[in-house]
């Protein structure tokens, strides 16, 4: 992957085509995290996140693999796009109802499908207000699912300041929790 | 939240690696005890399998990332190899979806082994089948086509069912009801489709009662705890009471299509029939699919072959592409084999893939 990045840093179309390709779905996955799977600008975000992956790919150093750093840039990417979509839409929902519709789980019930969609957006919430570094990190770890150590590389800093950030970013969730009921047995380590 | 240096750096980590693979006896007790002595940690993991919950990987992924590269590469103004970059995005992106759609639904499989038992993972191919569109926004089914369209047959429906639902006088659920063994296949959940309908902005689910304590939210959790714990009579009386209490809420119009999956396993088809009516009468929801099937099932065990095949003719009108057309139909096929349908059928049942089965 990382030789085609770099030939595709070179203006080589065939390889920056290729590149886009291959790292499709982690750009989706992780636009699709942040924004939520039916949120009507996937496409275009999906679109910006590619056009800034190819703006950003000449100051791509190797310091972490090529599809981390994508995700980076799509998290990113898709962090601003929310930020704008909630701008253009002040009032939304309560729980994006559209994504039970995503979730046809058998073994999950309507009450378990919308406290899980619930959750979701009480992280998505948090993204639009945490500090962008620490929202960052709280997307990597706790919505995407990478490690302390991964998270650290993708966005390039020591492990202790990503662990830090990540610490800061759960207590605001867990405050924020605090005054969720679906996550409010969380709180108080209730099964 | 605490470090521990066993298997992993931090507990943090061991939580991470819970939601990727089945953890062995000595992990899963180390996050068990993390869990309980950390509640961040406990909210950050609850949080995280929310998303685990959801499909990012969908079919139609491969064009949908095909399309998008080809605009990324048009935007950035360059005509030229425009065609050639087209047919190797297409070419390339199958290749590599398949791939990678071979892996994400091997890892999707495994998520629902750590949470569902093995002879529960089955049902998983309808979960895909449910899908529709690439991008969860360029089609809809006709049942949620925008109201601007006129009365669409789902309207005239949901106009129908609310009558229905404002007649009906069947008995009041009881307290105490006789429990016996749900239906040996439960569907999966799903819904038509994705609405072109921007969203209806719905009452606060933290709605509190006139004394300030309880909210829609509350009631709506407690009866599902119920529920998943055999609390039948319970969780129906919650249900109950979070209609009552807090009829505007959307926990309580989705608690309609709880109550009456409730009522139907545990023989009160009428009465579940009268719920998921009235979850109908509502309008398109996302769990409309669900409730027309369960309006369906109610009939047919309520032996009322006439209202049945008329509901089924309804969800396969409303809701053409869900996981539930294909038994629909099987069921209308085997209603007129056994002369349980009209004298004549009139052949009023559409046409439809017939992949679409549950």
């Amino acid at each position: 992957m990382r030789a085609v990045a770099t030939r595709a840093v070179t203006g080589d179309d065939r390889a920056r085509c290729t590149l886009l390709v291959a790292l499709g779905t982690v750009l989706l996955r992780a636009v699709r995290g942040v924004l939520g799977v039916r949120h009507p600008d996937v496409e275009d975000v999906l679109q910006e996140s590619m056009l800034a992956l190819c703006s950003a790919l000449d100051s791509f150093r190797g310091d972490c693999q090529t599809s981390h750093f994508a995700c980076r840039v799509a998290i990113q990417t898709a962090m601003n796009g929310r930020r704008r979509a909630a701008r253009r839409q002040r009032t939304t929902p309560s729980v994006p109802l559209e994504e039970l519709a995503e979730m046809a789980h058998d073994e999950l019930s309507p009450a378990e499908l919308l406290t899980a969609a619930r959750r979701r957006e009480v992280l998505r919430g948090l993204l639009d207000d945490l500090p962008a570094a620490q929202a960052e990190v709280l997307a990597l770890h706790t919505m995407l699912g990478h490690s302390v150590a991964e998270t650290a590389a993708i966005t390039g800093v020591p492990i202790n300041t990503a662990r830090s950030r990540l610490r800061a970013a759960l207590g605001a969730l867990r405050e924020r929790a605090g005054a969720d009921a679906t996550l409010a047995e969380a709180v108080r380590g209730e099964p | 939240m605490n470090e521990r240096r066993s298997g992993h750096e931090y507990d943090e980590d061991l939580a991470v690696v819970a939601r990727r693979q089945p953890l062995g006896d000595a992990e899963r007790s180390e996050l068990d005890a993390a869990l309980a002595a950390d509640p961040t940690l406990r909210i950050a993991h609850e949080v995280g399998r929310a998303f685990d919950d959801v499909a990012f990987v969908r079919p139609g992924d491969e064009a949908l990332i095909a399309r998008v590269v080809d605009r990324t590469h048009r935007s950035e103004s360059r005509p030229v190899v425009a065609r050639r970059w087209r047919s190797a995005a297409a070419i390339a992106a199958t290749l590599l979806l398949a791939a990678g759609g071979a892996g994400a639904y091997r890892a999707g499989i495994l998520l629902r082994v750590r949470r569902t038992p093995a002879h529960d993972i089955a049902p998983t191919a309808p979960r895909l089948q449910a899908r529709a569109g690439m991008n969860g926004h360029a089609e809809a089914p006709a049942s949620v086509a925008p109201a601007a369209a006129g009365a669409s047959p789902a309207t005239q429906s949901a106009t129908q069912l609310k009558e229905h639902a404002m007649a009906w006088t069947g008995p009041h659920l009881g307290s105490t009801r006789p429990t016996r063994p749900s239906s040996s296949a439960r569907p999966a959940f799903a819904t038509a489709g994705p609405s072109e309908q921007p969203p209806t902005p719905t009452p606060p689910a933290t709605a509190s009662t006139p004394d300030g304590d309880v909210t829609a939210a509350d009631l709506f959790r407690r009866a599902g705890a119920a529920r998943r714990t055999g609390a039948l009579a319970t969780a129906s009386a919650l249900y109950e009471d979070l209609q009552a209490r807090f009829p505007a809420a959307e926990e309580a119009h989705l608690s309609h299509v709880s109550l009456g999956k409730l009522l139907l396993e545990t023989g009160q088809p009428q009465e579940a029939e009268h719920h998921f009516a009235i979850y109908l009468a509502g309008g398109p929801g996302a769990l409309a699919a669900e409730a027309a099937f369960g309006r369906g099932e109610s009939f047919e065990r309520m032996g009322r072959a006439r209202e049945e095949r008329q509901a089924w003719l309804e969800l396969l009108r409303d809701f053409p592409e869900s996981i539930y057309a294909g038994a629909a139909r099987r069921r209308i096929a085997a209603l007129d084999d056994l002369g349980l349908g009209p004298p004549n059928p009139p052949g009023d049942v559409p046409a439809g893939d017939s992949a679409n089965s549950r």
